[in-house]
């Protein structure tokens, strides 16, 4: 019940918000998406609460309801769904961080003034296709969740953004479809292959592994667990995004509203990592398998080609949209090297995995904070050029406190949450694929030259006299970015509780994969 | 109970007082400047930056003026001017008196030490918290402390409570009086975790903070003004990044080296690691390889060349860092690396990876003291010499049979060189900001106890007979000959050597040119107002400056006999004796002559100026080397040429790949499918049911193809 009171509440919410007064439209819209971050701390602290908490696995989640949805059966074609959801480490920190960057989103969207109802409404439907992402534990609801969550963004970056919002929005658009018609390829063909009468989690979970054989491909032939893993993995791939994939996020980012931007880079490019991890790796681990040294190679570029691209930009967002980019390389990393075939000894592939996973969480709140920022001084000075600023950390010390801190836990600074989660992929992916770890881990070199350089051109200096009217955040400018700050200095200091919170479902996964390499 | 239990409160100390300046004096510190109108008041939020407030009245009058709320006039002459309100010297009162406990604890500790030859073996570990375990792979945050430990806490503590108090003078009415307590602060806390790691973890994470603490110290005057075009004024801005991503250049293959001995040995313990037992079943080439990246991180963070370009620039930072930070403590964090896995080098690891520390150490040497030749920057020519001296200290490490002979000259050096940074903050504090020697001359009528303090300290780093420099210099010399009778490499031994004469030379030209001058007293040693070539009106400074100038220069003179008898030595390796006095070494007096030599040709040269300083410039090839050398051999220039054309070459590469490659498809592509889009689109009536139709249609469709496409069907 409680998480089909996550995934609905914003549903319910956002009609209430259509139906009240505009004025009212964000007050509903806070308490809501607060009422559904409770709920999602309760998944947590409910089970801390029993004393032994035991956070669940994909074959034993908490909070778990099985309802059967749709059972249609066409001669040979049996299509059946359920209505299944449930939560294991994995996707309890993904709700988590959901229900809170939602929550924030509303607080960063307070001063919209161009139709809010639609637009608290959309955020609000738009927390609910992301939420049953996470919490789907069906196959086809989880694609249907996945189609959900596409019309609200489309439309918030269409009707909301920049001057190139519509080309922007359709970009989106295009690529994520393309991309998650594949997966759906994907998810057709696992759910056939393996009997095509169950499309939960756990039936993949046992099933879909010891899938053999090959598929014919223009001649050749190519393994069946190889084309199943491409085929889900090139939606997932686009959401990421991976290079080359990857060119619509730069585009969605610098058009989208400051809020919608912090929801896109900290939950959106998540469900691809999350689909990666828990579908990609858990129900095609052989494909994965195969796959890893390529996904290492691509990890490496995804780190060094957006940072670079990062670099070189002039408009802050965008800058910060491309360093997206290059800190989801590490999550691919961490993924590649837990699914690398090698001697390595597990615990490194935990290791590697568990920083991937870490790496998700935290680059969802670091991200979302450098959003926040860029978005407050924009909402003041109506332009993102890191150059026309100049010196003006003199007329907004405490945006330059934040913003720094955003920046110096983007760049992996320890005492800050991006620390550990680097670290960790690096000490676990070294074991497996050295060559690519080194590469990427150039990456820290670069991320702190673009992020500095930006800060140093923007806030450093003697003050641009242009800017001399600039006032310093609000209380309410600076209550995301205090309380995201708060959540990254604590993972960063204090790990445990989230790295105990993932341990059970990942360690089932590379327990199960390192069994399968021993066949 | 004993002292040693207590460790974890040395970095909770400053680590409380730092919590305490941010949360509570410094936003009352804020307030009260404020309402004394120095500073904008930032809620009004008009034009009128500070106007709102009531009742201040010097702000306004001089307009623009208004807008040096963090400081006042940069380049001349900090603080003054300015008022340090109550709350503002509360906290630093706060940070001294933490500063002053930790000290106090440190020292307990270290006698506890120096009273347990057991311990001193055994050294203490205390278990703080875990981050996680993966297996047998434990992420943990643990302390230890050992002999070398405590020597480092003794540096940290001692010379950064003098620091802080020399600050209260040197800071006093600078505007941001509070966050540079609160700045140095974080920084002792980082220093302290660095030291106090007992494992590689813990170091890192140390490491990595005292980078931070230095970026924020070099950028302190974050809202400076670019100096005039052709000046060779550090700048701030530029100088904090700088000196943050060149350190992160050699931390990035210190992560490596770090990666390569967790992947082979499975831990990050030092205890572990350091044991050759672990590495029975390791191929010896990895743990070299691992070695040499490791180092490669001492060469960033110590400034050793290729990576010594950030400290010079790093000299744009308040001088109490620049004392504290870019010569005592941090850029020795090197020399602590490289000794905190001493037995790895010497005893695991290949001779190639102690030859690389020799060879840069060597190298950085004599190559910084050239540079330092021509500066005519009083912190210059100071950085130059410290990146020269952190050059002997690992050199001391590689040709030494244990970390002794490095490390102590790491902890001699750590005090002449906090007093000769203090010292030359006395001097610019008295000379209205000057750095330029050209403007100085004769000052030590003006403060004698400047002037005193700073010649022990300058005779100290020459190596002068009984003073500690001369005690750590000079056994690094002697263990370097030793290492060439074995080795048959004399070249660390010419380097270092040669290194010492030069070093003599240009410490005591800074002295004369700075103290001193023809016609002075004592052979121009003691100048007066008859050599002095500035304008401004020098005068001592404030005893919380003269102070610890005091205090710091009697262990400048006399730490060095503490290696009598392998005192040192004895303590740091638990009771096996190292390295021969020097004293008693007929090889010393070698030393000691070139150094003599050093100070006699700057004294004819600077002192007596019987030797006018233009023969060395008067001719060709001297005009050459000095335009090189006055260039610092033109590395800033490459390196500038390889981000500007090479890396920022890739990176627009890279962003036009996107721009006319990927995207040139995507939109090629994308132009049909939007056409179809176009006519049936309803953006701004917002149809939810058309996008949806539209969208799980269009999925369906082509997933179809796609699924038919391979084939999957067919069973």
């Amino acid at each position: 019940m409680l998480l089909t009171a996550i995934v609905f509440l914003p549903l319910i919410a956002g009609v209430i918000c259509m139906l009240a007064p505009d004025r009212a439209a964000r007050w509903i819209a806070a308490v809501f998406t607060g009422v559904v971050f409770l709920l999602s701390l309760w998944l947590y602290f409910g089970l801390v609460a029993t004393g032994s908490p035991n956070f669940g696995s994909v074959i034993a989640p908490q909070w778990y309801i099985d309802v059967p949805w749709i059972n249609v059966v066409l001669g040979a074609f049996h299509l059946k769904v359920d209505y299944a959801l449930g939560a294991d480490g994995l996707s309890m920190t993904m709700l988590i961080l959901n229900g809170l960057l939602s929550f924030l989103a509303v607080i960063g969207s307070w001063k919209i003034g161009k139709r809010p109802r639609l637009y608290f409404a959309l955020l609000l439907i738009l927390e609910t296709g992301v939420m049953g992402v996470f919490a789907a534990f069906d196959l086809f609801l989880f694609i249907f969740f996945w189609e959900i969550e596409l019309i609200p963004m489309f439309l918030l970056i269409g009707i909301w953004g920049g001057a190139r919002r519509e080309y922007a929005a359709w970009k989106f658009l295009i690529y994520t479809l393309v991309g998650s018609a594949f997966t759906l390829a994907g998810i057709f063909l696992i759910y056939f292959q393996t009997g095509g009468r169950d499309a939960s989690y756990q039936h993949f979970t046992q099933t879909a592994p010891s899938l053999t054989g090959s598929l014919p491909f223009f001649g050749g032939s190519v393994s069946l667990a190889l084309a199943i893993f491409l085929l889900l993995f090139v939606g997932f791939a686009v959401k990421i995004p991976m290079w080359p994939l990857h060119t619509w996020l730069p585009d969605a980012h610098t058009e989208a509203p400051t809020a919608v931007s912090v929801l896109l880079a900290g939950v959106l490019l998540k469900m691809g990592a999350y689909g990666l991890i828990r579908i990609c790796l858990g129900f095609a681990p052989h494909g994965a398998m195969e796959f890893a040294p390529v996904l290492g190679v691509l990890a490496a570029i995804n780190v060094l080609w957006g940072a670079g691209a990062s670099m070189v930009q002039k408009d802050m967002k965008r800058m910060i949209a491309y360093s997206s980019v290059s800190h989801m390389g590490y999550v691919l990393l961490g993924v590649a090297a837990a699914a690398a075939i090698g001697t390595a000894n597990i615990n490194f592939r935990q290791a590697a995995l568990t920083g991937a996973t870490l790496q998700m969480f935290t680059h969802g709140t670091i991200t979302a904070m450098l959003f926040f920022s860029v978005g407050v001084l924009y909402e003041k000075a109506h332009t993102r050029d890191i150059d026309v600023f100049g010196g003006i950390g003199k007329r907004m010390p405490m945006l330059m406190l934040l913003y720094s801190v955003a920046c110096f836990a983007a760049l992996g600074l320890p005492g800050l949450s991006g620390f550990v989660a680097e670290y960790l992929v690096f000490t676990g992916s070294f074991a497996t694929l050295p060559v690519a770890t080194i590469f990427a881990a150039f990456g820290v070199v670069l991320t702190a030259g673009y992020l500095l350089w930006m800060l140093r051109r923007s806030f450093y200096g003697p003050l641009n006299m242009k800017w001399d009217w600039l006032t310093d955040t609000t209380v309410r400018e600076a209550f995301p970015l205090v309380a995201l700050g708060l959540v990254i200095l604590f993972v960063g200091i204090y790990p445990q509780p989230i790295i105990d919170l993932l341990t059970p479902s990942l360690q089932q996964m590379v327990h199960s994969m390192s069994a399968l390499a021993i066949h | 109970m004993s002292p040693v239990e207590f460790v974890p409160v040395i970095p909770l100390l400053p680590l409380v007082a730092m919590v305490i300046i941010f949360l509570v004096t410094r936003p009352l510190d804020i307030a009260a400047q404020r309402r004394a109108g120095l500073r904008p008041t930032g809620v009004s939020g008009g034009h009128n930056v500070g106007g709102a407030t009531a009742g201040h009245e010097q702000a306004e009058t001089h307009g623009s003026g208004a807008d040096h709320d963090e400081h006042d006039d940069h380049g001349g002459g900090h603080g003054h001017g300015g008022v340090t309100t109550f709350w503002g010297l509360a906290g630093a009162v706060v940070a001294v008196v933490a500063m002053v406990g930790a000290f106090g604890l440190a020292l307990a500790i270290f006698f506890q030490f120096l009273g347990s030859p057991a311990l001193q073996k055994s050294g203490y570990t205390v278990h703080l918290w875990n981050w996680f375990s993966f297996g047998p792979l434990h992420y943990v945050i643990d302390f230890r402390v050992d002999t070398l430990t405590a020597i480092m806490l003794i540096v940290v503590t001692g010379v950064s409570m003098l620091v802080h108090l020399y600050s209260i003078g040197y800071m006093a009415g600078d505007l941001g009086f509070s966050r540079f307590f609160m700045e140095l602060a974080l920084f002792t806390v980082s220093m302290l975790i660095l030291v106090l790691g007992a494992n590689i973890l813990v170091l890192f994470i140390g490491w990595e903070l005292v980078g931070l603490s230095s970026y924020l110290l070099i950028g302190f005057w974050f809202d400076a003004a670019p100096p005039p075009a052709g000046s060779d004024l550090p700048y701030p801005p530029p100088a904090a990044l700088k000196a943050f991503v060149t350190t992160r250049v050699g931390d990035f293959a210190m992560l490596i080296g770090i990666l390569m001995l967790f992947v082979t040995t499975g831990t990050f313990t030092f205890t572990t690691l350091n044991t050759p037992a672990t590495y029975q079943h390791i191929d010896q080439f990895t743990v070299t390889v691992a070695m040499i990246l490791i180092f490669c991180g001492a060469v960033g963070k110590s400034a050793q060349f290729p990576l010594h370009v950030w400290l010079p620039d790093a000299m744009a930072g308040p001088t109490p860092v620049s004392a504290l930070i870019h010569a005592a403590t941090m850029v020795a964090a090197g020399v602590y690396l490289v000794a905190r896995f001493f037995p790895l080098y010497s005893q695991v690891a290949g001779p190639q990876s102690l030859e690389v520390v020799g060879w840069i150490g060597s190298f950085t040497a004599i190559f910084a003291a050239v540079i330092a030749l021509a500066q005519n920057d009083i912190k210059k020519v100071l950085a130059y010499s410290t990146i020269s001296q952190l050059g002997y200290m690992f050199v001391g490490l590689a040709v030494a049979p244990t970390d002794a002979t490095g490390i102590f000259h790491l902890f001699t050096h750590a005090f002449f060189k906090a007093l000769l940074f203090l010292g030359s903050g006395s001097v610019i504090h008295a000379v209205a900001g000057n750095q330029d020697m050209r403007k100085m001359g004769g000052l030590a009528k003006y403060m004698p106890i400047t002037a005193v303090t700073f010649l022990v300290a300058t005779l100290s780093i020459s190596g002068f007979p009984l003073f500690s420099g001369f005690f750590s210099k000079d056994a690094i010399i002697g263990e370097a000959f030793t290492y060439g009778q074995a080795n048959g490499n004399f070249w660390f031994y010419g380097l270092t050597l040669f290194t010492a004469f030069l070093t003599a030379f240009y410490m005591f030209r800074l002295f004369f040119m700075t103290f001193g001058g023809r016609g002075g007293a004592f052979g121009g040693f003691w100048g007066n107002e008859r050599q002095y070539r500035g304008e401004a009106h020098p005068h001592e400074s404030t005893w919380t400056m003269t102070v610890p100038l005091i205090l710091l220069a009697f262990p400048s003179a006399l730490v060095g006999f503490w290696s009598i008898n392998s005192g040192f030595a004895n303590f740091l390796t638990a009771g096996i004796q190292t390295y021969d006095n020097p004293l008693f070494d007929p090889l010393t007096y070698v030393g000691v002559a070139v150094a003599l030599l050093g100070i006699g040709l700057a004294w004819l040269v600077y002192g007596l100026e019987v030797v006018p300083a233009r023969v060395f410039t008067s001719n060709p090839v001297g005009r050459a080397a000095y335009t090189v050398m006055i260039n610092k051999f033109y590395v800033d220039e490459f390196y500038g040429w390889v981000i500007q054309y090479i890396a920022l070459g890739l990176s627009h590469g890279a962003e036009l790949f996107d721009t006319y490659i990927i995207d040139g498809i995507v939109n090629g592509s994308a132009t049909s499918v939007q056409r179809i889009g176009d006519a049936t689109r309803r953006t701004e009536t917002g149809v939810l049911q058309n996008y949806g139709a539209a969208i799980f249609g269009g999925a369906l469709i082509i997933a179809l193809a796609v699924f038919i496409a391979t084939g999957a069907f067919v069973h």
